[in-house]
């Protein structure tokens, strides 16, 4: 039972013995049978291994032992590929009539793939009209001639070969082989088409991976066999250098360490050239650094070059991912040193270099926009923008460099820098509707509408279908026509307007167009007019507060009240709104954000109580998602507040409203959180955390430092004295700390002496900052304590 | 593959025409439809190396260790399919090692 039981289960040699053993008792047919059996299984199991020395030794063993067993065609196969070619042919004659026609066909493929190899002894047994001879000849000479670079010939000798000869698998490797160099995609194919137990499924296999790109073959030739390798190695014609360094590749591993590749370029210095070691080799002495510059057998016994070790240096700067400020420096000294002897001539690769690194800086490092964390951080920002500019200088012709400066100082309302620098661009590159579009652009932020008309019209010359250059040319027409409205000059607004209406493109354009033309009857030419075209233009915008924004946006820019405007309209304040109607006024609202419109102060709390009644309506969670974070941006945190806490109705606990809420409710000013506020925030920070919204978490993280960071004189309540302010801004909050201890530590009698001591501060009063307890009794002692300290 | 010489078959003086050549000549030889693995690695190659400017930021900020298949062909080049010696392939149909 367990000699069948370790048969059943594939364990090959344990059933060997103990069938071995059964029939020292007994020789019963059934055991013999079992033997047999085990002994085929344990057979090939090696020959599956290419082990056939071994597997062969087992067939023998089965074939003494096992007189009766059936001759299995795998004992052949294994014969004849460990040269026993005429017991092999003996016992091939013996079965031949009873195999199947596909185990002939293989074994005869065999014999016909050894014969192709020239296989000893072969020949003498077969007979002289037997198709692996007959065929063997044109076979054999096709590979000649294919090695030879011969295709044509190979062609030609393998068409003497019909298709149901031994050799039809032979054919397809060949004429794949003959394909390979000019089409290794066919050739691929075709190969694919030979079965994995061919005779000639080795050389498929090897031809292969030959055809493999790059690094897919590495990767297959890594695992290939020695014999596949080499053929595979000759076929992509590596040489025995090749071969001796991808070995010596394969023994430094998958990710050898620095150390160990800069060992193997030194070996190889020589074929690699020594201009591409150095280069390459600097990099591998970044880890380390500076302790690999001392002994990296890549540099010359010298040391590195000045040059190479401030490179490295910025290199491993940045690979430690250190702080802005090393950054800056690390590379700064790569720049001084491009700046030995003499400043370089613009153009010149040194001057490229360095314009390279200062963007480097800006771009990459962000350093452009980078805000200190504390007071007395160098000011990084304007040393890149110094370095940006003097890029200029080094590498003129460098257009996004000049774009992004010009836009750079308009972003930050310098308008003049950015039109110093546009000029400059405009003379060096006049056409260009990049250009064209951030001077049209800075025209439009400088209020020059007439110059904005301008660059619109070159740009739509350029490119017609500019729908941006489109826009701001009728938004420049509409600016102008609204000057001349204030200038009471209807002849020149009349005008401008059909200039504007050239380019006029859809439904939203005309409203544009004729909410200005509606002022220009309400304010110049007929009041009741324009009175009667303002209200059809609002009942086209659905008569809602999008409708009622829109128009009020419109009396802003004429100077006009907004509860002015609606009361001449007759228009009065919509109680609660439509959801579609919210939605559009969010989605004007965000649409003036986006563009810098300037809103009137009374504008937006004009429509406050609308919004905060209308935070009942049924919203998804992103609609409150999206609304409160355009009302965050127009600081409408009241009405904020309502729409955070009603969508935490919805979904409690959803961290970015809670973040909403906590925000709105305490604005900038963090001193009167409550530790119940506090301890919410932090849980709304992990489940957002948990849940993968990184950028909220981040967004509450910050939020919470700012939380517990020492206050500054700005946080303080508006009742405290002004000698703890100066303290406060003076020596910070630590500042205050030490001067509260030494007050209340006894024998602090000099105290009164120093300078720095606040008189005001009562003596001996237990201090004990903290955020203020949220109700009980506890809260109201702390803010007791805290009037006293602070009074 | 990381160095885009190499990839390109280029030396690291050559110019914008030499490199432009080298990378017509490479999409020629294995157009995207064929090795789409292989013209991605020549065209992010030629993205890099290009210009003076990019080469001259290529040599300033590229600091990937050379990798293998870089030593290899740098050292010794493969050839592109090569007629190999009939020995070989009559090993492999042996099936011997």
């Amino acid at each position: 039972m367990l000699a069948h039981k370790t048969l059943e289960t594939g364990h090959f040699r344990d059933a060997v013995n103990h069938f071995k053993a059964l029939l020292k008792i007994e020789n019963k047919a059934e055991w013999q049978q079992g033997l047999s059996a085990a002994y085929q299984g344990r057979a090939r199991e090696l020959q599956t291994k290419g082990m056939l020395k071994e597997a062969l030794a087992i067939w023998q063993n089965r074939a003494q032992f096992c007189p009766d067993a059936a001759p299995d065609p795998e004992h052949i196969f294994v014969l004849l590929h460990t040269g026993k070619i005429a017991e092999a042919l003996q016992r091939f004659r013996t079965i031949e009539s009873s195999l199947d026609s596909q185990t002939t066909a293989r074994l005869r493929g065999t014999l016909a793939a050894l014969h192709l190899a020239g296989t000893e002894g072969l020949d003498q047994w077969l007979t002289d009209d037997d198709a692996v001879i007959v065929h063997g000849a044109a076979a054999r000479n096709a590979l000649h001639a294919w090695c030879r670079g011969n295709d044509d010939e190979a062609a030609a000798l393998l068409a003497n070969i019909p298709f149901r000869s031994p050799y039809r698998d032979w054919v397809q490797v060949l004429k794949a082989l003959m394909k390979a160099a000019t089409d290794p995609a066919t050739a691929a194919s075709q190969l694919q088409r030979i079965a994995d137990n061919s005779p000639f499924a080795a050389v498929a296999r090897a031809v292969t991976l030959a055809l493999l790109p790059g690094s897919e073959f590495l990767t297959g030739f890594e695992q290939a066999d020695d014999s596949t390798r080499r053929a595979a190695a000759a076929l992509r014609g590596w040489s025995d250098t090749r071969l001796k360094l991808w070995h010596e590749l394969q023994r430094a591993g998958k990710n050898p360490k620095a150390k160990q590749l800069a060992y193997l370029l030194n070996r190889y210095r020589q074929p690699l050239g020594e201009d591409w070691v150095q280069q390459h080799g600097l990099c591998l002495l970044i880890d380390g650094f500076p302790r690999s510059l001392k002994r990296s057998p890549l540099l010359a016994e010298q040391g590195p070059t000045p040059f190479q070790y401030v490179l490295v240096r910025a290199w491993h700067v940045e690979a430690k991912h250190d702080g802005p400020e090393d950054i800056f420096h690390a590379w700064q000294a790569v720049i001084e040193h491009l700046q030995r002897p003499a400043d370089p001539a613009p153009g010149s690769d040194n001057a490229v270099r360095i314009a390279l690194i200062q963007r480097r800086l800006a771009n990459t490092w962000n350093l452009l926009t980078y805000r200190p964390y504390h007071w007395d951080e160098e000011p990084l920002a304007e040393w890149v923008e110094q370095g940006l500019e003097r890029s200029l200088h080094y590498d003129p012709d460098d257009q996004p460099t000049h774009l992004q400066l010009i836009k750079h100082y308009r972003d930050n309302d310098r308008l003049k820098d950015a039109r110093r620098v546009l000029d400059l661009t405009l003379a060096r590159w006049p056409n260009a509707v990049a250009v064209l579009s951030e001077a049209l652009e800075t025209a439009v932020a400088s209020n020059a509408h007439k110059k904005a008309a301008g660059f619109a019209r070159h740009v739509l010359d350029l490119d017609p279908i500019n729908s941006r250059a489109r826009d701001s040319l009728l938004d420049a027409h509409l600016a102008h026509a609204r000057k001349q409205i204030g200038k009471q000059r209807a002849d020149l607004t009349e005008k401008e307007l059909q200039l504007a209406a050239e380019w006029v493109r859809g439904e939203p354009a005309e409203i544009k167009l004729e909410l200005v033309r509606g002022f220009l009857l309400l304010t110049i030419t007929d009041r009741n007019a324009g009175i009667a075209s303002l209200r059809t233009l609002v009942s086209r915008l659905g008569s809602g507060i999008a409708a009622q924004l829109a128009l009020t946006l419109e009396a802003a820019r004429h100077q006009q009240d907004p509860h002015y405007i609606l009361k001449q309209l007759g228009l009065k304040q919509i109680k609660t709104p439509e959801k579609t109607d919210l939605l559009a006024f969010f989605s004007k609202l965000r649409e003036v954000l986006d563009a810098n419109i300037d809103m009137p102060p009374p504008l937006l709390p004009y429509f406050s109580a609308t919004l905060q009644r209308a935070a009942i309506l049924k919203l998804s969670a992103l609609e409150f998602e999206v609304i409160c974070e355009t009302l965050r941006r127009c600081q409408l945190d009241s009405v904020r507040e309502a729409y955070a806490r009603a969508a935490l109705q919805l979904a409690p606990g959803q961290p970015v409203f809670e973040l909403h809420a906590f925000e709105a409710r305490h604005g900038d000013m963090y001193w009167d959180v409550t530790d119940a506020e506090f301890d919410r925030l932090e849980a709304a920070e992990e489940k957002a955390s948990t849940t993968g919204d990184n950028r909220t978490a981040q967004r509450i993280r910050h939020t919470l430092s700012l939380c517990a960071a020492p206050p500054s004189a700005f946080d303080l309540p508006p009742d405290i004295p002004e000698e703890v302010r100066d303290l406060v801004d003076q020596k910070g909050i630590e500042g205050l700390m030490e001067a509260l201890i030494e007050r209340i530590t006894p024998g602090a009698n000099e105290f009164d002496d120093d300078i720095d001591s606040p008189p005001f501060l009562p003596r001996r009063k237990p201090v004990k900052p903290q955020r203020k307890k949220s109700g009980g009794d506890d809260a109201t002692d702390t803010d007791s304590d805290q009037l006293d300290f602070f009074e | 593959m990381s160095d885009p010489y190499l990839m390109l078959g280029v030396a690291s003086d050559a110019d914008d025409a030499a490199i432009h050549a080298a990378w017509l000549a490479a999409v020629k030889a294995c157009p995207p439809e064929r090795d789409a693995h292989r013209f991605e690695q020549v065209r992010t190659a030629f993205d890099t190396i290009r210009t003076r400017k990019q080469r001259l930021a290529y040599e300033l900020f590229d600091t990937r260790p050379p990798c293998g298949e870089d030593i290899l062909d740098r050292a010794a080049p493969e050839q592109r399919l090569q007629r190999p010696d009939p020995a070989l392939i009559k090993a492999l149909l042996r099936g011997a090692d």
